[in-house]
C-alpha cells in the first residue's frame, strides 16, 4: 500500500509548507496520516537534540584530520622502505640460516674443547649472534609494518 | 578542502548527521567521536572537494559505515541513551519518541530517520545505506507499518486514561 503524495506530506512536515489540497487530503488518506505522525515525532525529537547538543568546534575536527593526515602521509612514505629492509632481512636470515646449518655445530665443538681467545671459531659464533639479531629485528620490523 | 569551506560545510551537516548517529546507534556518548572519525575520513577521501548536495549522502555513508563496524564488533547491541537527553514527551502528540526508537531495530531507525528527518528519497538512502533501491523501499515500508503500529498501540492507551 502506498500513497503518492506520502513524499510531499514528508516534505511540508520538514519545512512547514503545507498548501490546502495536500491538508484535504491528510484528512482522507490514513496511510498520510501515519507519515505525517511519525514524520513530526521523529522531525521534533531531533530539533530538540540538536538544540540540546554542543558538538565539538570545527576547528578541532580540522586539526584533527590535518594530523590524521600527515600521519597517514608518513606511513604511506615509509612502507617502501620498511618493505625493502624486511625483505633483505628475510633474504640476509635465509643466508645465514643454510649457513648456519653446515658451519656452526663444528665451528661451536671446537670452541668448546680449544682453549679461548679470539680465533675464527669466535667470530663464527659472534656473527651467529648477530645474525640471530637481525632475524629478531626483521620479525619485530614486520610486526610493526603489518600493525 | 580549505579550512574555511569546511568549517561552512560542518556547520551546515555536523548537528543533522550528529542526530543521526545519535538516535540511530541510541549513543549520543559516542556519537561525537562517530563524528569526528566522520568528518576525518570524509577530509582524506578524494571526494572532499565536491558541491554540498553531494557531499551530505557521502558524510551519511560514511558515518552508516561506521555504525555498521560498531555493530559487527557486537556494540550498541542495548539501547543505553539517558533518559534526560533529547526526549522530552512531545505535548502535541503525547508520543514519547524515546520508546519508539527503543523497540525499533537498528537498520529500521536508521531508515526511518534518513526517510522522515533527513527528507532522503529511496535511492538517497539507498546511497547512504549501501542497500538496493529495491531492499530501502521494502524495510522502509516495514519499518513505517512497525513504527505506526507502536505510536498507534500508544496513542490508544494515551486515550484510554
Amino acid at each position: 500500500m502506498k500513497c503518492e503524495r506520502e513524499q510531499q506530506v514528508i516534505q511540508a512536515t520538514r519545512d512547514g509548507l503545507w498548501t490546502s489540497s495536500l491538508r484535504a487530503h491528510l484528512r482522507n488518506c490514513a496511510l498520510c496520516t501515519e507519515t505525517e505522525l511519525i514524520a513530526a515525532s521523529l522531525k521534533e525529537n531531533a530539533a530538540t537534540l540538536e538544540r540540546q547538543r554542543n558538538l565539538p568546534p570545527a576547528a578541532m575536527v580540522w586539526r584533527r584530520a590535518q594530523t590524521r593526515r600527515r600521519v597517514d602521509a608518513l606511513q604511506r612514505a615509509t612502507r617502501r622502505p620498511f618493505l625493502i629492509v624486511g625483505a633483505l632481512s628475510g633474504l640476509y636470515a635465509v643466508v645465514l640460516l643454510l649457513w648456519g646449518l653446515f658451519q656452526l655445530p663444528q665451528s661451536v665443538s671446537r670452541l668448546l674443547v680449544t682453549s679461548p681467545g679470539l680465533n675464527g671459531d669466535v667470530a663464527l659464533a659472534g656473527a651467529a649472534l648477530s645474525g640471530i639479531l637481525v632475524i629478531a629485528g626483521s620479525c619485530v620490523l614486520a610486526l610493526e609494518t603489518r600493525r | 578542502m580549505e579550512e574555511q569551506t569546511f568549517h561552512a560545510l560542518y556547520a551546515a551537516t555536523a548537528k543533522p548527521l550528529w542526530a543521526y548517529i545519535a538516535r540511530v546507534s541510541g549513543r549520543p556518548d559516542v556519537a561525537n567521536d562517530l563524528l569526528q572519525e566522520t568528518y576525518c575520513r570524509f577530509l582524506s577521501s578524494q571526494l572532499a572537494n565536491r558541491e554540498l548536495a553531494e557531499t551530505k549522502p557521502y558524510l551519511f555513508r560514511i558515518a552508516t559505515n561506521l555504525l555498521h563496524d560498531r555493530w559487527r564488533n557486537g556494540e550498541d547491541t542495548k539501547w543505553s541513551e539517558p533518559p534526560e537527553i533529547g526526549f522530552e514527551r512531545d505535548v502535541d502528540t503525547q508520543i514519547d519518541v524515546r520508546d519508539l526508537m527503543q523497540q525499533l531495530k537498528p537498520r529500521e531507525r536508521q531508515l526511518l530517520w534518513l526517510a522522515y528527518v533527513e527528507g532522503m528519497t529511496h535511492s538517497e538512502i539507498a546511497k547512504s545505506t549501501g542497500l538496493q533501491l529495491m531492499s530501502v523501499r521494502i524495510l522502509l515500508f516495514r519499518a513505517r507499518r512497525r513504527a505506526a503500529e507502536l505510536l498507534g498501540r500508544k496513542e490508544r492507551v494515551v486515550h484510554e486514561v
